[in-house]
């Protein structure tokens, strides 16, 4: 998978988001695992920790600011879950709307973010 | 790279105008086993109906790859994908080798060329290392047997993704493995299989992930080396609160149920002694025993020697309906489907047995109102006005539990109580069999699952070929 190139600042958010929501107020050791996998035309990266988690109410409204595109989100809409909300849209935006990040989370069981991006290459830009 | 074969993303799906899924996200890669396991039922036959072709509302589908549309689903899922499950699909009066060929779209030509279709199916056996004559007649088969011509006729039509659903519900613990380990070779063929079970056992055992679906939403992907009860019961029974609701104690009890060297033609030498409030799981190795031993408890077949007592006298009922007035009664298998009248309200339903101790009980209000008193609150539904049909399924199997509850027999033979329901709806039937046993009632579970044998209950007694082989 190394050959494959994402934009910038994808996972960092991500990642800050897993520690700083997921890992940091839990008591015993947390793990962030990152797995990183193709598909004939996607690269799916998946960021897993075994954090704290969070509600299925929590959930369901960060998945559907997630799913507002762009163009429609009032202002008011942009506070909290910020970071994800952005990384999603700057994907969207680059690379086409089936692309994108999926968040699923269990209260004490950690969250898993999903982020679906095209096969971009050095030399051919995206490759599928 | 993996191959993807198979991609579902956010799929919303109706039935009846309810939504039985609501944002399904699913990818399946070429040769894995991939496990579902589902909340309840509904959301279940969603899956396999979408998985078959079925209509949803809407959401993108991929296969291969490419994007396919509503319309496009049957055609492309008709030849790709293939479903093994209780349904028998195969005719019972034809050969194996004429249900693979011939009982099929793929088979065009107009004369059957005997000698090529054999020749063909022995090559497809040989190679998928199944044992059975390619001659011989599909009613001759055993169910193991009948299962492996159901995956070798699949393979040979060209499906690439298998799905394997209920086997819990037909074969034993020891024959499911046999069919798994079959599944796990034929990966070696590019088929990838989804394994849609109730039952954690088999998921964790051969799945090499597990899409874990709860309120009509995939909630998690879990890796096979990530897979435990306790990860999957957090997961599915968030709402439940998990208390202790059968501590571990000494049934000291009256005999109620004796089987004394119990003879029939298929059953021998038969003994045990059920205790009041007592539950002891009767765990059936094959089908003969299974079927055998519910024939008898109801009354279908005849003893040849030994005696059943029932609270100290003989037990010989001549039909089920006998049975149940001596004072054993029965919840068969999938007793939402087969247990219940939907065209009556909940406390017609709730009297229904109470009407053969209180005939009057129909024209009585004063007892049926009582009863509602009773039950309402356990229900928690207005027993009088609520239509069958809009209660969810955990009510209804509350329904058909506190039916037997209320008539307050002897014993309670519970079939395969735990094989065709949800991980939730197990712990509330759970409950309900704990239930039974303060209020006094002897409870015997038939299964022919070995994790359902040790999921409720004192005691477990093993048969295999009509006899005991073994009590723990």
């Amino acid at each position: 998978v190394l050959q494959y190139m994402l934009p910038k600042l994808i996972l960092q958010p991500i990642i800050e988001n897993a520690i700083i929501h997921g890992l940091e107020n839990k008591i015993s050791p947390g793990s962030i695992i990152i797995k990183v996998q193709t598909t004939q035309s996607r690269l799916i990266i998946n960021v897993i920790d075994d954090g704290l988690g969070m509600s299925t109410d929590v959930l369901d409204k960060l998945n559907k600011k997630i799913a507002i595109p762009f163009a429609v989100q009032a202002n008011n809409e942009k506070k909290g879950g910020i970071a994800l909300v952005n990384v999603n849209n700057r994907i969207q935006l680059l690379c086409g709307e089936e692309y994108g990040i999926r968040v699923s989370s269990s209260i004490n069981l950690g969250t898993d973010v999903e982020i679906t991006l095209p096969l971009i290459t050095q030399e051919n830009g995206v490759d599928a | 790279m993996k191959r993807e074969i198979l991609r579902l993303e956010n799929i919303v799906k109706k039935e009846n105008n309810n939504e039985v899924l609501s944002g399904l996200y699913l990818n399946v890669f070429e040769n894995e086993t991939l496990g579902i396991i589902c909340g309840n039922f509904h959301e279940k036959n969603g899956v396999i109906d979408l998985l078959s072709g079925g209509d949803y509302v809407s959401g993108r589908v991929y296969f291969d790859d490419k994007r396919i549309y509503p319309e496009q689903l049957r055609n492309n899922f008709d030849d790709q994908v293939s479903t093994i499950s209780n349904k028998k699909t195969l005719i019972s009066d034809l050969s194996v080798a004429e249900n693979m060929f011939v009982v099929s779209k793929n088979y065009t030509k107009r004369l059957i060329n005997k000698n090529d279709i054999y020749d063909k199916t022995e090559l497809i056996l040989k190679a998928l290392n199944i044992d059975i004559s390619s001659e011989q007649l599909v009613q001759n088969l055993s169910i193991v047997e009948y299962t492996f011509v159901e995956i070798a006729k699949a393979y040979a039509n060209g499906c690439c993704i298998m799905i394997l659903t209920d086997l819990s519900y037909f074969l034993s613990t020891i024959e499911i493995e046999q069919i798994y380990k079959k599944v796990s070779r034929l990966k070696n063929f590019g088929i990838t299989f989804l394994i849609i079970e109730d039952h954690e056992d088999a998921l964790f055992k051969f799945s090499d992930r597990l899409n874990v679906i709860h309120g009509g939403k995939s909630i998690r992907v879990l890796q096979n080396n990530n897979l435990s009860p306790q990860i999957i019961s957090k997961l599915l029974i968030e709402t439940i609160p998990e208390k202790e609701l059968y501590p571990d104690r000494e049934i000291k009890g009256n005999q109620i149920l004796v089987f004394n060297n119990v003879y029939t033609q298929k059953l021998h030498d038969i003994e045990f002694t059920l205790h009041q409030g007592e539950i002891i799981n009767l765990l059936c190795m094959d089908e003969v025993s299974y079927t055998e031993i519910v024939d008898l408890l109801r009354g279908n077949i005849k003893l040849t020697g030994g005696i059943i007592k029932l609270n100290n006298k003989d037990y010989t009922p001549y039909s089920c309906w006998d049975s149940v007035k001596s004072g054993i009664c029965f919840i068969s298998e999938n007793p939402i489907s087969n247990m219940l009248f939907y065209d009556m309200s909940v406390i017609d339903n709730l009297c229904f047995s109470m009407g053969i101790r209180i005939p009057s009980i129909w024209f009585k209000n004063r007892f049926r109102k009582n009863i509602a008193k009773k039950y309402s609150d356990k229900l928690k539904v207005d027993v009088f006005n609520e239509r069958l049909e809009d209660l969810d399924t955990a009510t209804l199997q509350k329904l058909i539990y506190s039916k037997w509850h209320l008539y307050n027999p002897h014993v309670i033979v519970c079939m395969k109580p735990f094989t065709t329901i949800g991980l939730p709806l197990r712990s509330i039937t759970k409950e309900l069999i704990y239930e039974y046993t303060n209020k006094g009632i002897s409870v015997l579970l038939i299964t022919s699952n070995i994790t359902e044998a040790y999921y409720a209950g004192n005691r477990v007694i093993v048969m295999q070929n009509g006899r005991i082989v073994s009590e723990e």
